[in-house]
């Protein structure tokens, strides 16, 4: 946001900011196009190659059909557990420091292992199938919330736990009005680690998973040696990602709204 | 670390404070202990008899038998040189380009799109195609490592870049610092403070996805092969002494790291008051 226009006064601003955000990327595409253009190396296909064959593979042939929208689900029925786990248990432990303390070796343990070496015992557990997949997703993104929600609702304001204390307000509420809402940045912070680690869990089970999905769909291409499906894959994932990316920010600044308000204020109520 | 932020009145005593981090102590031993017991006895349940999970008794001692021989050292020392090398290569380069990319307000728009496409590619994914060109190599768990590491460093930096804060500056001139001083005293501390939090989050990272690259790409002789290993030839007890030892992995590098916070940012408000 540049301009200090409303209702689009800044017209010209606007649109100078817009092409200083687009004349890289734009150079970069053209510049990738134009050095890949007839390549005969077997690991980068030209460009325009790939464009072709993503268009026939994830949009003509239904690709994004078969192998994305699993992903998509797989990622968000995980996350969604996650987030839900991380913010119950986190709220718990944050308002009860005794058990905060006492779990602490194993939430830290928990943060701490490196994720993907739980792979080969989630695969004894539950072979290769969508449970595997679920509950790494689950439980790997769990610990950043969770850690971050500890810290969100034990940093809430002392006097509005008094004066909640004070009116006699109901726990629900006390959760829902005080502690959820002040909590909320700290949550957010937390979530948007974990969805990071819960598409990198994503791409790395499915990888090892049954047939279904993007990540089984760039493996599969790069174990038969398919260069030109594979770098197709890894162009959807971009947009993928990104898009999702995209979409958290969305929902954070309607969610948040108020606390970015606040900060604005209190740092000298600009915009 | 001595505790000089007490305030008079409110402060618990000496003793009380010495008491209150038994008591945490004793509580965090018997977690742990209840957590090896727990283990102990899900491990004799069916569900796991039929995933053949071992009991930590049998985990440990397959790991202190592994403490002994010489793949053990050799895989764990090389997963933790190609993650040294990696995150050294990222500060390196993601550190200098973050900062001038935040000195400069033309910079920051230029490549913000860029960088905010390139970074939600999970690194991960692009394991076949470093696997295609540089096989199941070292080099090619460095490579995919650094790929993940380096944009929380370089984000944070250009972060650094952007605010800092001229009155500093001023004062630092005022006082005729030389350049010496003026980067040992407020160019280091000032970035410091920005760049961190991506350092923490940039090793974590890295060690994830260096475990996740060996094991994807299945680089002979590291962490992640042996883990991979253990699995496909149905060896549970040494598959859970790795996980063990990664997990050992993962808590040296936090513990450390919350170490030299305490050295590096002591001053810094987020670290007052805490012992």
């Amino acid at each position: 946001m540049s301009g200090k226009g409303r209702n689009g006064v800044d017209v010209p601003g606007r649109i100078l900011g817009f092409l200083w955000n687009a004349w890289l990327p734009v150079v970069l595409l053209c510049a990738i196009w134009f050095a890949s253009a007839g390549s005969q190396s077997f690991f980068f296909p030209s460009l325009e190659r790939v464009v072709a064959a993503t268009w026939q593979i994830w949009f003509a042939g239904g690709g994004i059909v078969t192998d994305l929208v699993p992903s998509l689900m797989r990622l968000l029925a995980g996350y969604a557990v996650a987030v839900l786990a991380g913010i119950l248990f986190g709220t718990i432990m944050g308002l009860v420091p005794v058990m905060e303390v006492a779990a602490r070796p194993v939430t830290e343990a928990a943060r701490a292992v490196p994720g993907a070496a739980l792979l080969p015992i989630s695969m004894m557990f539950f072979g290769t199938g969508e449970a595997m997949k679920l509950s790494m997703i689950a439980f790997i993104s769990t610990w950043p919330i969770l850690l971050n929600t500890i810290e969100g609702v034990r940093s809430v304001d002392p006097t509005l736990r008094s004066v909640m204390e004070t009116y006699h307000i109901r726990p629900w509420h006390r959760f829902r009005y005080g502690f959820l809402p002040a909590a909320a940045p700290q949550v957010f912070a937390g979530a948007r680690i974990s969805f990071a680690v819960a598409v990198a869990v994503m791409v790395i089970v499915e990888m090892f998973g049954t047939p279904g999905g993007i990540g089984f769909f760039i493996r599969h291409a790069q174990q038969t040696f398919q260069v030109v499906p594979m770098w197709t894959g890894l162009v959807m994932l971009g947009f993928f990602g990104y898009a999702l990316n995209l979409l958290f920010r969305v929902l954070e600044k309607r969610i948040l709204h108020w606390h970015y308000a606040m900060v604005a204020h209190s740092q000298g109520g600009q915009q | 670390m001595a505790n000089e932020t007490t305030t008079a009145g409110s402060a618990p005593s000496d003793s009380g404070l010495k008491r209150a981090a038994y008591r945490n102590l004793l509580l965090q031993a018997t977690t742990v202990g209840l957590f090896f017991a727990a283990w102990h006895l899900f491990s004799l349940s069916g569900f796991a008899v039929r995933a053949e999970m071992p009991g930590p008794g049998g985990s440990l001692a397959r790991l202190w038998e592994l403490l002994f021989t010489g793949d053990y050292w050799r895989a764990l020392g090389t997963t933790v040189r190609s993650w040294a090398t990696a995150l050294a290569i990222c500060v390196v380069v993601g550190i200098p380009c973050g900062l001038l990319i935040g000195r400069s307000r033309r910079a920051f728009d230029s490549t913000k799109f860029v960088i905010d496409f390139l970074r939600t590619i999970p690194s991960l994914a692009i394991v076949p195609l470093t696997l295609l060109l540089f096989g199941q190599t070292v080099t090619m768990v460095v490579v995919v490592c650094c790929l993940a590491a380096v944009w929380p460093l370089l984000i944070q930096s250009i972060y650094a870049g952007q605010h800092a804060d001229p009155d500093l500056h001023r004062v630092a001139r005022s006082f005729r610092l030389g350049w010496m001083d003026r980067i040992r005293y407020v160019l280091v501390p000032e970035a410091l403070a920005f760049i961190w939090p991506g350092l923490r989050l940039a090793v974590t990272a890295a060690l994830l996805v260096t475990i996740g690259a060996e094991l994807v790409g299945s680089a002979r002789g590291t962490l992640g092969y042996r883990l991979l290993e253990a699995q496909v030839l149905n060896q549970p007890d040494t598959l859970y002494a790795y996980v063990l030892t990664a997990c050992a992995l993962g808590l040296a590098v936090n513990g450390a790291l919350t170490l030299i916070q305490r050295r590096l940012l002591w001053w810094h408000p987020s670290m007052r008051g805490r012992s």
